[in-house]
């Protein structure tokens, strides 16, 4: 019907690149997805369940993952990375490294016996270091590619010339320590930016005492404490193994907070919620406290969602910012100094565990032509996917935080706007 | 549900407007998280409601500001500050309450004065100073300048009396500022206790918080505490020194080194100056929380200090030294600053807190007996 | 003699150890050995991996299968993946039976692991039984329409019908006013300093200009049939009455008699039935209200140029289109009489209203003046409409109110800063970068009041005060105001119903149209080829409607962009001998895919394989036995059933 589009490069593989590269995939235009980890999924994978729904996240997810593996015109670039981009809307240069996974992806079946041979042990990112990977690895079982990968880093062979284990082991004969990092240049019509975000360090607010007490958790390690693919089988343990009675949760560490961030993370009320609820199904008997200052619950099903967490589950709201941490060296509990602003009352109660609702920090890197750390700029209001540079588009959590309805609604959106320069018009 | 409320509160602006120009600038910052109040360290005696006298300030709820004696239990540790995620100050808020409050009990209209013109301040001190210098001028006996004869040029008999007037004047102010204070604060909420437990509550508070600010040692490391210490007993000693013991002190006799008399003038004096510098320094360098902001009212009793303990040692420096016009000017000098001191600073000014703190601590006891308590 | 019969080829998969760490895979693949019709019995330890798929197509060229039995993961995972394993091997990829032992067995049964197994074996018992009863069937193909139909010119509605345009599609915009723009012209402030008219004059400009975009204004769609590739749509024109030789010189709305309230300026001021929808409208022409308008001719008269022509008469059109975009935009709370004495004091006033008077080209110019007054208090209430706070408030939030009253409130005091503003509220939910507006406002000193229970407005002598119990202070407090502005939530636009049985699309609890799944699929409908853009879904901002609007419009795209869609086969199907027409089956279809038709003197019932979605409802209803749901035939689920309880050997 129309001329033959040019390909659209998505950096990125969490739900937003995930939904962008099928968009555009799904118009004939062939998609570039290059993703640093080596797997797509994204924060998403790593999720136990998602509000309202509390939808299983890795089943609603892992369908779209296949999807993108077995679509014909999206080219699936993980562990790799942008060196530089040039040019302009239409004819953009991108230079990609693909980092050597020291493994044939052709050969390799996924099979996952390296993983149990290989001696070095490594903290597991996937699991926000409260597990362990080993120096050859698959992130997670779904993950897409489901290919192994050595981490250079910690892989004993490439440290100390010893080990080759896995080479020993392979039933496929797919390791390969002679691999070298390939440079790829692609020529692009427009881009997408899709890079997804990282939570900030609570030891900014250093009164609540995270890396120091050893039951402080934050939101994304607590998520991986629930999940069944996670370090504890999805049993929510502390660190001396047992379960904790009262759980407290702490919204706003790092936003809304000049100290680190002015601005809100929008989602971190829901997932509290969320989660407090999925340790009361865990864990009928805890007690689960929610320390906030604005219950900001304002999608569709969130409100319903709130008052059914204090009705069915008996989540208690209290309006307060805790104003610090301490621990009772003996028990390792932690003991929450606050004032409940509704009833002026001063308090120190005693939890078993708290779970601090840290602030998003979008992943921009220095090759971005945007300013780093902060969240880019909307172009043109009348395109809001726009960014300042002709044909960069932003979908997703890095152009601001938001949950998974708008990051979806924003790829494809980014990818509409893409596919138009994609066919040659809008520029 | 809704409770019926027999009277309800209205907003004033002018209050509020105010509460700003002496320091409250960060009050429409509060978001209400209330980790000001968890942080404060002396929350822990009871309800320091530090964040909601924030919200009455914001909605210019005056009574309620008034009938309020949060203010006065805080010491001002500034860590209520360094927690707050806006950046609203709260430490500076109270400070700016205790500063209206200290304007509002006074019933002259000199301490409104004194809080919004510093000209006023500084020319008050400056007429107190000169019209003392001018009695001293008219009153002083003769000057022997051969040697440092200071019994005769200041004749303790005269200094003695003008002390008394002093002390009357002062007690009489405090005296009915701290009734209005009590009016405003107390109210009729503690009609039904019965006076011999309110005079007994007034022994057990007032006497060890006015020596002792116990509370004070609770607010951050005891420094400040310790340093307000060594100031209240430098000032303390000097009122010891010069005002009972004056007929031992105003001579012309210099004691031996070993002389308690003159080892607590040295005391009192470095205390004083000690103290007063090392604010004066904190101030300019904005050292601590609470040196970040300083009114004129807080210069003014640090200098006037300053220079009380300076030219008192001054004094005995020419003493010793056998300088007799020098010690005579510079005892003229250190006699000027005491009304400034006595008779603005503690009815109208910033060292009125010595009088609100302890009766804070001390009404607040009462309030909560006459609402039933034990 | 070996019996001729299917040639089944089992597939076990360890699927690492999310099945091996539970089940005995050995056990059950020799166990299917011995199943009837089974030929060859594998495991292998990820199926769906490009070597477990070899084995599959292999042993279809080897061992002649005819029919592929994959033990596995969920089928919504990987059924597409062994489909196409099947059709590489050359086989019919429908004679695929999968079943599920993963989360049907070794993950629910984790810690009972010889009755997982035991469970996995009787599961493939029964797929074994069913795979000897599966039928080839064909994807059903159909040629797409390259045409759009967005319904809503708002802005959300405009964005999607830009974005498709400038991809080369052909769109259709059915707007049911006489003007494109929707709210947005009147809403004054946006984001980033930017005006709705600001925002929206780019996207109209290209849009005047496009060929590519056919506008139908002052028109409705009244029916919507066929399915994804080829909607047959009929659309209502009104008549406008007023052409484009209007010049806009105003003389008929001079003499026109009939007197309504502007609905532009939110009910502030009054309109003619003849009127000018907003100055710098697209299109810029008068426009007559038929529902107030007395065809007395006043206007006629007047009018030089003869732009008017009252006879105009209305129009019935048809569209086909591959795709529909429905953008049919939101309504706002009106409060009703009473609520914080709204209707009882022109002093009380709803932020839309404030919007409209704090604009340039509002009924005062932008000067906040409400009944001749400029107000030296306003309070704002929120959430008026919402969170259940009154009676005939809704349940839920509203998303955007607190971003639009905060914002005005800013403006207020940045206008005439001695203005004292007071927002009493719930929560504040400023989320995301909007948190700024809440800061800015405390900056500027607006004055926030925290309440539980809704505030109580009064009239008192003409004046207003406001009695609220403030929950940080724990005091009820009294507030004189000059102004009170209520935050009113969103709500599901007037004629939403209609439309939404025209497409067959539900509304949720809220009353607003519900999405495929709310978090994956926000800007899909559970209609295959009907997507949904803007407000229509649920509260949403400015810029938040125009991203869904590109969004639906990169859905659309992508069904518009091929030659033909393929739809899955295994749908209902008639056996006409049978089939009595009796037509239970008719008023069970939720998709409307059955009809009753005559057929040489037979009332027989036909299905339409593009709209049956294979629920199964009508074939389980079916007295007769005559509609059988393809895949899913009557004796291919008995065999299953029966093969539980018998064990054959």
């Amino acid at each position: 019907m129309f001329e033959l589009p040019k390909p659209v490069l998505v950096l990125g593989g969490g739900i937003a690149g995930i939904q962008a590269s099928l968009d555009l995939a799904d118009q004939g235009i062939k998609v570039y997805l290059v993703e640093r980890s080596p797997s797509i999924g994204g924060r998403m994978a790593q999720l136990d369940k998602t509000f309202p729904t509390l939808d299983c996240s890795s089943c609603i997810l892992t369908p779209k993952m296949v999807s993108v593996a077995r679509n014909e015109n999206i080219e699936l670039m993980t562990y790799s990375e942008v060196l530089e981009i040039r040019g302009k809307a239409g004819e953009f240069k991108v230079r990609i490294l693909k980092k050597p996974r020291y493994v044939d992806t052709e050969k390799c079946t996924g099979c996952m016996i390296c993983m149990e041979k290989c001696p070095s042990k490594v903290p597991s990112e996937f699991n926000e270091g409260l597990g362990e990977r080993k120096a050859i690895y698959i992130p997670f079982p779904q993950a897409v590619p489901l290919k192994a990968t050595i981490d250079k880093e910690h892989c004993l062979y490439f440290r100390e010339g010893i080990c080759r284990v896995c080479e020993k082991f392979c039933p496929a004969g797919a390791i390969d320590f002679e691999q070298k990092p390939e440079e790829v240049e692609l020529e692009v019509a427009s881009i997408i930016v899709a890079t997804g975000f990282f939570l900030d360090d609570p030891r900014k607010r250093e009164e609540y005492g995270y890396g120091k007490y050893e039951n402080v958790y934050t939101s994304l390690e607590f998520e991986r404490l629930l999940s069944s693919t996670g370090p504890t089988k999805g049993e929510i343990r502390r660190r001396d193994g047992k379960e904790p009675k009262k759980i407290a949760f702490i919204q706003c560490v790092c936003s809304r907070d000049l100290k680190s961030n002015k601005y809100c993370s929008s989602i971190c009320c829901m997932a509290s919620v969320k989660q407090a609820i999925l340790a009361k199904e865990h864990l009928p008997d805890v007690e689960c406290t929610i320390f906030y200052m604005d219950l900001r619950a304002f999608g569709k099903g969130y409100q319903e969602f709130l008052e059914r967490a204090e009705r069915e589950f008996g989540i208690k709201y209290i309006r307060s910012k805790p104003a610090k941490i301490e621990e009772d060296p003996k028990t390792k509990n932690l003991i929450v100094t606050y004032e409940d602003t509704t009833s002026t009352k001063f308090e120190k109660e005693e939890f078993d565990m708290v779970v601090l609702a840290v602030g998003m920090k979008p992943n921009l890197l220095k090759w971005l032509p945007f300013e780093e750390q902060e969240f880019p700029e909307i172009g043109d209001y009348s395109d809001p996917v726009s960014s300042k540079i002709d044909g960069i588009f932003l979908a997703g959590t890095v152009s601001g935080p938001k949950d998974i309805p708008d990051s979806v609604s924003q790829a494809s959106a980014a990818a509409m706007r893409a596919s138009v320069i994609a066919y040659g018009g809008g520029v | 549900m809704i409770e019926l409320v027999s009277e309800l509160l209205k907003i004033d602006e002018e209050f509020l407007d105010e509460l700003i120009s002496l320091g409250g600038e960060g009050i429409k910052r509060c978001y209400q998280c209330g980790s000001c109040t968890a942080t404060c360290p002396l929350s822990e005696d009871g309800i320091i409601p530090l964040r909601k006298m924030i919200k009455y300030s914001q909605l210019g709820l005056k009574e309620k500001v008034l009938e309020n004696l949060t203010p006065w239990t805080c010491y001002y540790c500034g860590e209520c500050s360094d927690t707050c995620p806006k950046d609203a100050d709260p430490g500076e808020i109270m400070m700016a309450l205790r500063r209206y409050l200290t304007t509002e009990y006074d019933w002259t209209g000199i301490s409104k004065r004194i809080y919004h013109s510093k000209t006023f301040e500084v020319m008050a001190s400056l007429v107190l100073a000169l019209l003392t210098l001018g009695l001293i001028y008219l009153l002083h006996g003769p000057v022997v300048t051969d040697k440092v004869d200071l019994e005769t040029f200041s004749p303790v008999r005269t200094v003695e009396i003008g002390g008394h007037v002093i002390l009357v004047v002062l007690s009489a102010l405090v005296i009915s500022n701290l009734y209005r204070m009590y009016k405003f604060t107390v109210g009729d909420s503690a009609k039904r206790v019965p006076l011999s437990r309110k005079l007994s509550e007034f022994f057990k508070t007032v006497p060890v918080h006015f020596l002792t600010q116990l509370r004070f040692r609770k607010c951050g490391n005891r420094i400040p505490w310790i340093k307000h210490l060594i100031l209240v007993s430098g000032y303390a000693s000097a009122f010891i020194l010069f005002a009972i013991l004056l007929r031992w002190t105003l001579t012309n006799e210099i004691y031996p080194i070993t002389n308690p008399l003159r080892i607590l003038g040295y005391y009192s004096s470095a205390a004083l100056i000690y103290v007063s510098l090392d604010g004066i320094i904190g101030r300019i360098r904005k050292r601590e929380r609470m040196h970040l902001h300083s009114h004129s009212t807080d210069w003014m009793f640090l200098i006037l200090l300053l220079l009380v303990g300076l030219t008192g040692l001054l004094v005995h420096l020419f003493k010793y030294l056998g300088m007799a016009m020098p010690t005579y000017l510079s005892y003229s000098i250190h006699l000027a600053l005491v009304p400034p001191l006595l008779v603005l600073e503690v009815p109208f000014a910033k060292w009125a807190h010595i009088a609100y703190r302890p009766f804070a601590i001390y009404f607040q006891k009462l309030k909560e007996l006459g609402e039933g308590g034990v | 003699m070996k019996i001729p019969g299917p040639r089944i080829g089992v597939y076990v998969c360890h699927c690492g150890l999310n099945i091996a760490g539970v089940i005995n895979v050995k056990e059950v693949v020799e166990y299917a050995k011995k199943l009837p019709n089974v030929v060859v019995s594998r495991d292998y330890v990820f199926m769906c991996s490009a070597p477990g798929q070899n084995l599959i197509k292999e042993d279809i060229e080897k061992e002649k299968l005819d029919r592929v039995v994959v033990a596995a993961c969920s089928p919504s995972m990987h059924e597409p993946t062994f489909r196409a394993a099947l059709e590489d091997g050359g086989l019919n990829p429908y004679l695929l039976e999968m079943v599920n032992i993963r989360e049907h067995s070794s993950w629910v049964h984790s810690k009972e692991k010889e009755a997982a197994t035991e469970k996995a074996k009787d599961l493939i018992r029964m797929a074994v039984m069913r795979a000897s009863l599966l039928e080839p069937l064909e994807k059903i193909k159909t040629p797409v329409e390259n045409k759009v139909l967005v319904i809503g010119g708002g802005i959300s509605g405009l964005r999607a019908a830009l974005d498709l345009a400038e991809r080369g599609f052909f769109v259709h915009l059915v707007e049911r006013s006489p003007v494109l723009g929707g709210k947005t012209p009147r809403i004054s402030l946006v984001r980033g300093g930017k005006s709705g008219r600001e925002i929206l004059a780019p996207i109209l400009e290209k849009i005047s200009s496009s060929e590519k975009i056919r506008l139908h204004l002052n028109s409705e769609v009244k029916s919507v049939d066929g399915s994804i590739g080829s909607f047959k749509v009929k659309v209502l024109k009104r008549p406008r009455f007023v052409n484009e030789r209007c010049n806009l010189c105003g003389k008929c709305e001079e003499v026109c008699p009939i007197e309504v309230e502007n609905e532009f300026e939110f009910g502030l001021n009054k309109r003619k039935a003849i009127f000018l929808p907003y100055k710098g409208s697209y299109p810029e022409i008068y426009a007559i209200d038929q529902e107030v308008c007395t065809k007395c001719g006043e206007c006629v008269k007047v009018c030089e140029p003869g732009a008017i022509n009252l006879e105009e008469a209305e129009e019935e059109f048809n569209l086909e289109v591959g795709a529909i975009i429905v953008a049919a935009g939101h309504d706002y709370y009106e409060p009703p009489k009473g609520e914080y004495s709204y209707g009882l004091s022109s002093k009380v006033i709803t932020t839309l209203q404030l919007e409209r008077l704090l604009s340039d080209d509002g009924p005062t110019g932008g000067e906040l003046i409400v009944d001749g007054e400029r107000p030296e208090s306003v309070a704002f209430i929120h959430c008026v409409g919402s969170l259940g706070t009154t009676p005939s408030s809704k349940e839920y939030c509203s998303r955007m109110c607190c971003y639009a009253s905060l914002k005005n409130a800013l403006r207020i005091k940045k206008k005439y800063p001695k203005t004292k503003v007071f927002v009493l509220h719930k929560d504040i939910r400023t989320y995301g970068l909007d948190e700024d507006i809440y800061w800015d406002s405390l900056e500027e000193f607006v004055r926030f009041l925290r309440f539980e229970d809704p505030p109580l407005v009064r009239v008192k002598d003409g004046k207003l005060e406001i009695e609220v119990f403030e929950v940080n202070l724990q005091e009820r407090l009294l507030i004189p105001v000059d102004l009170v502005v209520l935050s009113v939530g969103m709500v599901s636009p007037r004629g939403l119903d209609e439309l939404s049985s025209i497409l067959k699309i539900s509304c949720g609890p809220e009353a607003f149209l519900k999405e495929a799944h709310l978090k994956l699929r926000p800007v899909e409908s559970l209609s295959d080829g009907i997507f949904l853009a803007g407000s229509v879904t649920g509260p949403k901002d400015v810029i938040e409607s125009i991203i869904s609007g590109s969004a639906a419009a990169s859905k659309a795209a992508g069904v518009v962009s091929k030659e033909e869609v393929e739809v899955e086969p295994i749908v209902a199907e008639v056996n006409e001998d049978l089939c009595s027409g009796c037509g239970i089956c008719v008023s069970l279809c939720p998709y409307g895919a059955i009809s009753i038709k005559e057929k040489e003197g037979k009332r027989l019932a036909e299905v339409d394989p593009m709209k049956c979605k294979g629920c199964g409802s009508c074939a389980a209803s079916c007295p007769s036995g005559a509609m059988q749901q393809k895949h899913f035939k009557d004796r291919q689920i008995m065999a299953e059933i029966v093969s539980l309880r018998e064990v054959m050997v």
